[in-house]
């Protein structure tokens, strides 16, 4: 894949952009047990609410899916029949003058497990934008955005506060 | 494998502050570096390509940030058991893990209270580190029951 497209600007057009939210953004698929299965095979979980339909009906009404599964629910794929959907996170789409990313922190909190079958939408909305700092990666700005995640229902599954570093590499290793 | 009918692990009495967690040590062999990018859905370059991690400054590429959600949330269900709920997960990345490393993470009970809506929190510090040091710091919060807190669910009440 290509270089993911950030759009590119000031730090000044960037702060224009905190409170903006996002429309509602649906998942391109509910939760089913492929993906449940890749991501704990990932890690080797062998929790069997994820695994086992017997032990997880017992003690949560059904398969769940790991908490960790709730934000790759939203990444693009990387080839569509009617296009890729060339975006990553919403902290790309602010105007900075970094010409890359990597993610630095996050809190998630949940209200209750992520069920087979759940189709999950979600906003977000920029929360803040650091001025210019220095890191051992580069010069940039962090960007913090925050994401409430529902479902068909219009229940609230859970919530997270996310930031990202936006820079320019110090020097190419 | 499965383990059928199986133990509900950790009870509300049996959880001591100071309890370390037992230690997940997973590498992150050229397998898991490859599959990481597909089981999260991931295609970020930075964690397949690696001219494209070179020009990020990093030596090569590396784990991403769902990867160490994952990580994070089995060490303490696999300590505490399938009957416990993660209600809060804090994460931060102080510097990457690449293809090669092997991860260890471990835990720590920093306390347990029951809330003002009488749920049952336990909350772990957690630490990921490789042979090159801390990597990754975290805190999450264990807890029970889960049909309280689910009838309390904003939208749902």
């Amino acid at each position: 894949m290509s270089e993911p497209t950030l759009v590119k600007g000031t730090y000044e057009e960037a702060l224009k952009m905190v409170g903006h939210s996002t429309d509602v953004r649906f998942a391109d698929v509910p939760i089913e047990l492929g993906l449940i299965r890749a991501f704990t095979a990932m890690t080797e979980d062998a929790n069997p609410t994820y695994w086992h339909k017997p032990t997880a009906s017992e003690l949560w009404d059904g398969l769940v899916a790991p908490p960790g599964l709730l934000t790759c629910l939203f990444m693009p794929m990387p080839w569509r029949p009617d296009g890729a959907v060339d975006r990553t996170v919403l902290g790309a789409l602010v105007p900075l003058p970094g010409s890359t990313t990597i993610n630095v922190s996050g809190e998630f909190t949940f209200f209750r497990p992520l069920r087979v079958g759940d189709w999950l939408n979600v906003v977000e909305t920029v929360n803040s934008i650091s001025p210019e700092k220095t890191t051992r990666l580069g010069v940039g700005h962090f960007v913090t955005t925050t994401a409430i995640y529902r479902d068909g229902e219009g229940g609230i599954v859970a919530e997270g506060i996310s930031t990202m570093f936006r820079f320019d590499p110090a020097e190419a290793a | 494998m499965i383990i059928a009918g199986v133990a509900k692990g950790l009870t509300w009495e049996g959880v001591k502050v100071g309890e370390q967690l037992p230690e997940l040590v997973l590498p992150i062999t050229r397998l898991r570096a490859a599959s990481h990018p597909a089981a999260t859905r991931d295609y970020f370059p930075g964690h397949h390509d690696v001219e494209y991690a070179h020009a990020q400054g990093q030596p090569d590429i590396y784990v991403n940030t769902m990867f160490l959600h994952g990580v994070l949330d089995r060490l303490v269900l696999d300590w505490a058991g399938p009957a416990w709920f993660i209600s809060r997960r804090k994460m931060a990345m102080l510097s990457s893990i690449y293809v090669g490393d092997t991860l260890t993470a471990s835990g720590v009970v920093r306390k347990r209270r029951v809330t003002e809506t009488e749920d049952r929190v336990v909350t772990i510090d957690i630490k990921v580190g490789t042979a090159d040091g801390l990597r990754v710091t975290g805190e999450t919060d264990l807890m029970l029951p889960w049909r309280h807190y689910y009838e309390r669910t904003p939208g749902n009440e």
